[in-house]
């Protein structure tokens, strides 16, 4: 329904009656792997294909999760008139995760940046030393926002890295946390300009017809 | 890993260098000469030692994809079918190890 006053005449375009609540599944494959569209017929490289040598892998027990970007912004400053404008530079995007569920130890070892872990039944033993900074990942995250009929909205990046210093909050009463797990997706630059970074994508037959 | 690989493994026969005493039956000979040995890969980023359940020989996985050889078919088919840890949130788990070309 149209205000008295102060609706815009002519086309208009309106957001949906509908929302998300609740993290994604947030799953990563290392980046030497091809996506599971490399590309689709829309031209859009997104998707994960475990493989025996790169597996993907699913964070467990994901919560507090936040999606940001960095930017480097800039103003035009004309000075006669002030600014006339603001230079945008998109950085990176960042996951941010803490995580409850905390073995197998291998995964947790991607997400934490400790060594390949070794199993000899019944131990795992994991190195903790240098971080390698040169193991890259795909990033992916659907959400599905209505399970009966399978809506979904999907994130994916090409290529990040696990960044940044974690802290395991080990309480009285609560299980253990894993905070401050952060991915942070850089441009692929072997990936077209306009999806350097990655994608976002919608599956919704009800409503993209 | 080509195709002729996985297939070759697969349908390699290994015979064992047993000496038979008079008197065992023929189809014993047959069962402990001809034991099927095949190509298992490791699907997990991790460097794995197991011991065969069957045999209790020792399998080195170096590292996701890597691949051992002459893997006997009854240990193989141990690894493949260990029953994997309950999943926590809502995905399904794949097989830790993969015999190829079966």
């Amino acid at each position: 329904m149209a205000l008295i006053t102060g609706s815009p005449v002519g086309t208009l375009n309106t957001m949906e009656d509908l929302f998300i609540e609740g993290a994604p599944t947030i799953y990563f494959q290392n980046s030497s792997a091809p996506p599971l569209f490399n590309p689709d017929a829309d031209g859009f490289y997104w998707g994960l294909s475990g493989t025996s040598t790169y597996p993907a892998y699913e964070i467990g027990c994901p919560t507090d999760v936040s999606l940001t970007e960095n930017l480097t912004m800039n103003d035009v400053l004309c000075d006669n008139v002030g600014v006339k404008s603001t230079i945008q530079q998109r950085n990176y995007f960042e996951f941010t995760v803490s995580i409850r569920s905390l073995f197998p130890l291998d995964n947790l070892s991607s997400m934490l940046k400790f060594g390949t872990m070794v199993e000899t039944a019944p131990t795992q033993k994991v190195p903790l030393g240098k971080i390698n900074n040169a193991i890259y990942w795909h990033v992916y995250a659907p959400k599905v926002y209505d399970e009966t009929a399978g809506d979904y909205i999907w994130f994916y990046f090409h290529k990040a890295q696990f960044i940044d210093a974690f802290t395991i909050n080990m309480s009285f009463g609560q299980p253990w946390t894993a905070t401050g797990i952060k991915m942070r997706a850089f441009v692929d630059s072997t990936k077209p300009a306009a999806q350097q970074f990655g994608s976002l994508g919608r599956l919704d037959p009800s409503v993209i017809t | 890993m080509s195709n002729a690989r996985r297939g070759s493994k697969a349908m390699k026969q290994l015979h064992l260098p047993i000496e038979f005493e008079d008197g065992l039956s023929s189809s014993k000979k047959e069962e402990a000469q001809e034991v099927e040995v095949v190509s298992v890969i490791l699907c997990r980023h991790k460097v794995v030692n197991v011991i065969g359940a069957f045999t209790g020989r020792t399998y080195k996985f170096g590292g996701a994809g890597s691949i051992v050889d002459d893997v006997d078919i009854r240990d193989a088919e141990a690894l493949v079918n260990k029953p994997l840890p309950p999943s926590c949130c809502g995905s399904f788990p794949t097989p830790q190890f993969q015999i190829l070309g079966r």
